[in-house]
Protein backbone atom coordinates (compact mmCIF):
# COMPACT_ATOMS: atom_id res chain seq x y z
CA UNK A 1 0.00 0.00 0.00
CA UNK A 2 1.38 3.40 -0.83
CA UNK A 3 0.54 5.62 1.92
CA UNK A 4 2.33 8.72 0.57
CA UNK A 5 0.46 8.24 -2.60
CA UNK A 6 -2.66 7.85 -1.15
CA UNK A 7 -2.41 11.34 0.66
CA UNK A 8 -0.90 13.21 -2.23
CA UNK A 9 -4.32 11.77 -3.90
CA UNK A 10 -6.22 12.87 -1.11
CA UNK A 11 -5.21 16.30 -0.87
CA UNK A 12 -4.95 16.94 -4.43
CA UNK A 13 -8.66 15.94 -4.14
CA UNK A 14 -9.65 18.15 -1.63
CA UNK A 15 -7.44 20.93 -2.83
CA UNK A 16 -9.69 21.16 -5.84
CA UNK A 17 -13.44 21.28 -3.79
CA UNK A 18 -12.66 24.65 -2.14
CA UNK A 19 -15.38 25.41 0.89
CA UNK A 20 -18.09 27.60 -0.11
CA UNK A 21 -17.91 31.23 0.83
CA UNK A 22 -21.72 31.76 0.93
CA UNK A 23 -22.68 34.62 3.74
CA UNK A 24 -25.88 33.83 5.62
CA UNK A 25 -28.34 36.12 4.68
CA UNK A 26 -28.58 38.71 6.98
CA UNK A 27 -25.17 38.00 8.62
CA UNK A 28 -24.41 41.22 8.90
CA UNK A 29 -26.82 42.55 10.65
CA UNK A 30 -26.47 39.98 13.43
CA UNK A 31 -22.32 40.61 14.24
CA UNK A 32 -23.97 44.46 14.21
CA UNK A 33 -26.47 43.71 16.90
CA UNK A 34 -23.84 42.48 18.56
CA UNK A 35 -21.15 44.72 18.73
CA UNK A 36 -24.08 47.41 19.43
CA UNK A 37 -25.08 45.08 22.27
CA UNK A 38 -21.08 45.26 23.39
CA UNK A 39 -20.62 48.88 23.21
CA UNK A 40 -23.73 49.56 24.94
CA UNK A 41 -22.73 47.14 27.82
CA UNK A 42 -19.32 49.26 28.15
CA UNK A 43 -19.62 52.38 27.56
CA UNK A 44 -16.85 53.19 30.14
CA UNK A 45 -14.26 49.91 29.05
CA UNK A 46 -12.30 52.90 26.99
CA UNK A 47 -12.10 55.35 29.42
CA UNK A 48 -10.92 52.21 32.18
CA UNK A 49 -8.26 51.11 29.56
CA UNK A 50 -6.85 54.13 29.22
CA UNK A 51 -6.52 54.95 33.32
CA UNK A 52 -5.28 51.63 33.36
CA UNK A 53 -2.86 52.02 31.44
CA UNK A 54 -1.92 55.57 32.47
CA UNK A 55 -1.74 53.76 35.77
CA UNK A 56 0.76 51.11 34.66
CA UNK A 57 2.89 53.98 33.10
CA UNK A 58 3.19 55.95 36.07
CA UNK A 59 3.91 52.73 38.23
CA UNK A 60 6.79 51.92 35.60
CA UNK A 61 8.67 55.61 35.89
CA UNK A 62 8.12 55.46 39.78
CA UNK A 63 9.67 51.91 39.49
CA UNK A 64 12.73 53.53 37.32
CA UNK A 65 13.11 56.03 39.42
CA UNK A 66 13.67 54.28 42.73
CA UNK A 67 15.79 51.90 40.67
CA UNK A 68 18.40 54.97 39.24
CA UNK A 69 17.91 56.15 42.86
CA UNK A 70 19.35 52.58 44.44
CA UNK A 71 21.11 52.32 41.55
CA UNK A 72 23.43 55.39 42.51
CA UNK A 73 23.85 56.12 46.46
CA UNK A 74 26.96 57.50 46.01
CA UNK A 75 25.55 60.79 44.93
CA UNK A 76 23.39 61.46 47.35
CA UNK A 77 25.07 59.77 50.38
CA UNK A 78 28.59 62.15 49.88
CA UNK A 79 27.06 65.49 50.23
CA UNK A 80 25.85 64.46 53.61
CA UNK A 81 28.99 62.69 54.77
CA UNK A 82 31.25 65.33 53.57
CA UNK A 83 30.55 67.78 56.28
CA UNK A 84 32.97 70.89 53.82
CA UNK A 85 30.83 70.11 50.87
CA UNK A 86 27.57 69.91 53.18
CA UNK A 87 28.57 73.21 54.26
CA UNK A 88 30.02 74.60 51.34
CA UNK A 89 26.62 73.65 48.92
CA UNK A 90 24.91 75.12 52.25
CA UNK A 91 26.09 78.01 52.31
CA UNK A 92 26.79 79.13 48.91
CA UNK A 93 22.91 80.16 48.66
CA UNK A 94 23.37 82.35 51.39
CA UNK A 95 26.26 83.84 50.17
CA UNK A 96 25.24 84.62 47.14
CA UNK A 97 21.92 86.06 48.49
CA UNK A 98 23.87 88.65 50.65
CA UNK A 99 26.18 89.88 48.00
CA UNK A 100 23.45 91.60 46.47
CA UNK A 101 22.46 93.72 49.41
CA UNK A 102 26.21 94.67 50.44
CA UNK A 103 26.62 96.24 46.26
CA UNK A 104 23.41 98.33 47.30
CA UNK A 105 24.75 99.96 50.41
CA UNK B 1 -24.50 53.91 17.05
CA UNK B 2 -25.44 57.21 15.08
CA UNK B 3 -26.37 56.90 11.01
CA UNK B 4 -23.34 57.86 9.13
CA UNK B 5 -23.99 59.95 5.92
CA UNK B 6 -22.85 58.01 2.97
CA UNK B 7 -20.38 60.44 1.26
CA UNK B 8 -18.47 57.63 -0.81
CA UNK B 9 -20.21 54.63 -1.89
CA UNK B 10 -16.66 52.98 -2.01
CA UNK B 11 -14.46 54.11 0.69
CA UNK B 12 -10.99 52.55 1.63
CA UNK B 13 -10.45 50.06 4.13
CA UNK B 14 -8.51 52.64 6.13
CA UNK B 15 -10.79 55.11 5.99
CA UNK B 16 -13.72 53.14 6.95
CA UNK B 17 -11.36 52.21 9.58
CA UNK B 18 -11.05 56.04 10.63
CA UNK B 19 -14.36 56.59 11.00
CA UNK B 20 -15.35 53.52 13.28
CA UNK B 21 -11.81 54.90 15.57
CA UNK B 22 -13.81 58.48 15.02
CA UNK B 23 -16.93 57.07 17.07
CA UNK B 24 -18.68 56.13 13.37
CA UNK B 25 -19.47 52.51 14.36
CA UNK B 26 -21.98 51.74 12.16
CA UNK B 27 -19.49 52.05 9.71
CA UNK B 28 -17.79 49.26 11.02
CA UNK B 29 -20.80 47.05 8.56
CA UNK B 30 -18.75 48.40 5.26
CA UNK B 31 -15.81 46.04 6.55
CA UNK B 32 -18.29 43.28 7.07
CA UNK B 33 -19.62 43.11 3.99
CA UNK B 34 -16.65 43.60 2.44
CA UNK B 35 -14.71 40.81 4.14
CA UNK B 36 -17.39 37.93 5.33
CA UNK B 37 -17.29 35.88 2.41
CA UNK B 38 -13.26 35.37 2.69
CA UNK B 39 -14.01 34.86 6.31
CA UNK B 40 -16.83 32.46 5.84
CA UNK B 41 -14.60 30.40 3.30
CA UNK B 42 -12.09 30.37 5.79
CA UNK B 43 -13.51 29.06 8.83
CA UNK B 44 -15.65 26.56 6.88
CA UNK B 45 -12.19 24.94 6.86
CA UNK B 46 -11.93 24.36 10.16
CA UNK B 47 -15.41 24.33 11.61
CA UNK B 48 -18.07 21.10 9.89
CA UNK B 49 -21.30 22.39 11.71
CA UNK B 50 -22.98 25.82 10.05
CA UNK B 51 -23.45 27.58 13.65
CA UNK B 52 -20.12 26.54 14.59
CA UNK B 53 -18.73 27.98 11.66
CA UNK B 54 -21.17 31.52 12.12
CA UNK B 55 -19.66 31.62 15.17
CA UNK B 56 -16.10 31.72 14.39
CA UNK B 57 -16.69 34.73 11.51
CA UNK B 58 -18.76 36.25 14.53
CA UNK B 59 -15.50 35.83 16.78
CA UNK B 60 -13.10 37.40 14.43
CA UNK B 61 -15.46 40.40 13.57
CA UNK B 62 -15.63 41.06 17.22
CA UNK B 63 -11.87 40.62 18.11
CA UNK B 64 -11.63 42.59 14.82
CA UNK B 65 -13.35 45.54 16.34
CA UNK B 66 -12.13 45.72 19.88
CA UNK B 67 -8.68 45.83 18.72
CA UNK B 68 -9.33 47.81 15.50
CA UNK B 69 -7.06 50.76 16.75
CA UNK B 70 -3.64 48.30 16.55
CA UNK B 71 -4.26 48.30 12.82
CA UNK B 72 -1.04 50.09 11.47
CA UNK B 73 -2.21 51.21 7.52
CA UNK B 74 1.48 49.91 6.13
CA UNK B 75 0.25 47.07 6.01
CA UNK B 76 -3.11 45.87 4.04
CA UNK B 77 -6.31 45.39 6.27
CA UNK B 78 -7.23 42.12 5.00
CA UNK B 79 -3.81 40.80 5.82
CA UNK B 80 -4.22 41.83 9.78
CA UNK B 81 -8.09 40.64 9.23
CA UNK B 82 -6.61 37.08 8.18
CA UNK B 83 -4.21 37.26 10.84
CA UNK B 84 -7.18 37.52 13.02
CA UNK B 85 -9.01 34.74 11.52
CA UNK B 86 -6.23 32.11 11.75
CA UNK B 87 -5.68 32.97 15.40
CA UNK B 88 -9.66 32.74 16.01
CA UNK B 89 -9.89 29.05 14.28
CA UNK B 90 -6.83 27.90 15.45
CA UNK B 91 -8.06 28.93 19.00
CA UNK B 92 -11.26 26.94 17.96
CA UNK B 93 -9.76 23.74 16.89
CA UNK B 94 -7.59 23.97 20.67
CA UNK B 95 -10.83 24.31 22.23
CA UNK B 96 -13.02 22.05 20.21
CA UNK B 97 -10.46 18.58 20.17
CA UNK B 98 -11.70 16.37 22.27
CA UNK B 99 -14.76 16.22 20.45
CA UNK B 100 -13.57 15.73 17.37
CA UNK B 101 -13.22 12.39 17.61
CA UNK B 102 -13.94 9.94 15.05
CA UNK B 103 -13.79 6.15 13.91
CA UNK B 104 -12.79 5.25 11.02
CA UNK B 105 -16.28 3.08 11.23
CA UNK B 106 -17.85 6.64 11.05
CA UNK B 107 -16.63 6.58 7.60
CA UNK B 108 -19.53 7.01 5.04
CA UNK B 109 -20.26 4.61 1.66
CA UNK B 110 -18.97 7.46 -0.54
CA UNK B 111 -15.78 6.90 1.43
CA UNK B 112 -15.10 4.07 2.19
CA UNK B 113 -15.41 3.24 -1.58
CA UNK B 114 -13.19 6.47 -2.42
CA UNK B 115 -10.43 4.19 -0.10
CA UNK B 116 -11.29 0.87 -1.52
CA UNK B 117 -10.36 1.94 -4.84
CA UNK B 118 -7.21 4.44 -3.98
CA UNK B 119 -5.17 2.75 -1.20
CA UNK B 120 -4.62 -0.73 -3.20
CA UNK B 121 -3.27 1.00 -6.39
CA UNK B 122 -3.57 4.95 -5.80
CA UNK B 123 -4.35 6.47 -9.13
CA UNK B 124 -4.59 10.02 -10.40
CA UNK B 125 -7.77 11.54 -11.95
CA UNK B 126 -11.32 9.90 -11.72
CA UNK B 127 -11.85 10.14 -8.24
CA UNK B 128 -15.46 11.76 -6.12
CA UNK B 129 -14.17 15.04 -4.81
CA UNK B 130 -16.81 15.38 -2.29
CA UNK B 131 -15.72 11.83 -0.89
CA UNK B 132 -12.37 12.59 -1.05
CA UNK B 133 -13.18 16.21 0.80
CA UNK B 134 -14.83 14.30 3.58
CA UNK B 135 -12.33 11.93 3.89
CA UNK B 136 -10.16 14.58 4.66
CA UNK B 137 -12.13 16.26 6.84
CA UNK B 138 -12.14 13.21 9.05
CA UNK B 139 -8.25 12.76 8.71
CA UNK B 140 -8.18 16.49 9.90
CA UNK B 141 -10.43 15.88 12.66
CA UNK B 142 -7.88 13.57 13.90
CA UNK B 143 -4.65 15.65 13.63
CA UNK B 144 -3.93 17.77 16.28
CA UNK B 145 -4.57 21.21 16.49
CA UNK B 146 -0.61 23.39 15.11
CA UNK B 147 -0.97 19.77 12.76
CA UNK B 148 -4.81 20.67 11.11
CA UNK B 149 -3.82 24.60 10.90
CA UNK B 150 -0.24 23.75 9.36
CA UNK B 151 -1.42 21.01 6.62
CA UNK B 152 -4.38 23.63 5.80
CA UNK B 153 -2.83 25.95 5.29
CA UNK B 154 -0.08 24.78 3.29
CA UNK B 155 -1.68 21.61 1.47
CA UNK B 156 -5.36 22.99 0.74
CA UNK B 157 -4.82 26.77 1.01
CA UNK B 158 -1.19 26.53 -1.00
CA UNK B 159 0.58 29.24 1.44
CA UNK B 160 3.97 29.86 1.29
CA UNK B 161 5.97 28.75 4.46
CA UNK B 162 6.73 32.37 4.80
CA UNK B 163 3.01 33.35 4.50
CA UNK B 164 2.35 30.45 6.80
CA UNK B 165 5.03 32.22 9.57
CA UNK B 166 3.24 35.69 8.79
CA UNK B 167 0.08 34.37 9.38
CA UNK B 168 0.51 32.02 12.73
CA UNK B 169 2.98 33.92 14.07
CA UNK B 170 5.35 31.24 14.20
CA UNK B 171 8.50 31.14 13.27
CA UNK B 172 9.88 29.94 9.73
CA UNK B 173 11.96 27.12 10.84
CA UNK B 174 8.55 26.45 13.33
CA UNK B 175 6.23 26.33 10.49
CA UNK B 176 8.66 23.41 9.07
CA UNK B 177 9.26 21.63 11.21
CA UNK B 178 5.41 21.26 12.02
CA UNK B 179 4.72 20.45 8.63
CA UNK B 180 6.80 17.80 8.84
CA UNK B 181 5.71 16.17 11.76
CA UNK B 182 1.79 17.36 10.60
CA UNK B 183 2.66 14.93 6.94
CA UNK B 184 3.52 12.14 9.38
CA UNK B 185 0.72 12.25 11.87
CA UNK B 186 -1.47 11.90 8.73
CA UNK B 187 0.06 9.33 6.85
CA UNK B 188 0.02 7.44 10.23
CA UNK B 189 -3.79 8.08 10.49
CA UNK B 190 -4.05 7.43 7.17
CA UNK B 191 -2.20 4.10 7.35
CA UNK B 192 -4.41 3.47 10.31
CA UNK B 193 -7.91 3.91 8.35
CA UNK B 194 -6.34 1.89 5.74
CA UNK B 195 -5.40 -1.22 7.57
CA UNK B 196 -8.87 -1.03 10.04
CA UNK B 197 -10.52 -1.23 6.21
CA UNK B 198 -8.70 -4.14 5.24
CA UNK B 199 -8.08 -5.92 7.75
Amino acid sequence: MDIDRLQTELLRAARADRPSDRVPLGFERRVMARLAERVRRDPWSEWTAAFWRAAMSGGAVALLAVAVNLATPGAVNDLAEDPELFAAADGAPAAAAEEPAQDLW
Amino acid sequence: MAPSPLLNPDPSDAEVVAEVLAGDTARFEVLVCRYQPRLFGTARRYARREDEVQDIVQEIFLKAFSKLGSWRADAPFEHWLMRMAVHTCYDFLRSHQRNREHNTTDLSDDESDWLERHAPAPASGGHDAEAARTLVAKVLDKLSPPARLVITLLELEDRSVKEIAELTGWSVPLVKVRAFRARAEMKKILRHMASEKYL
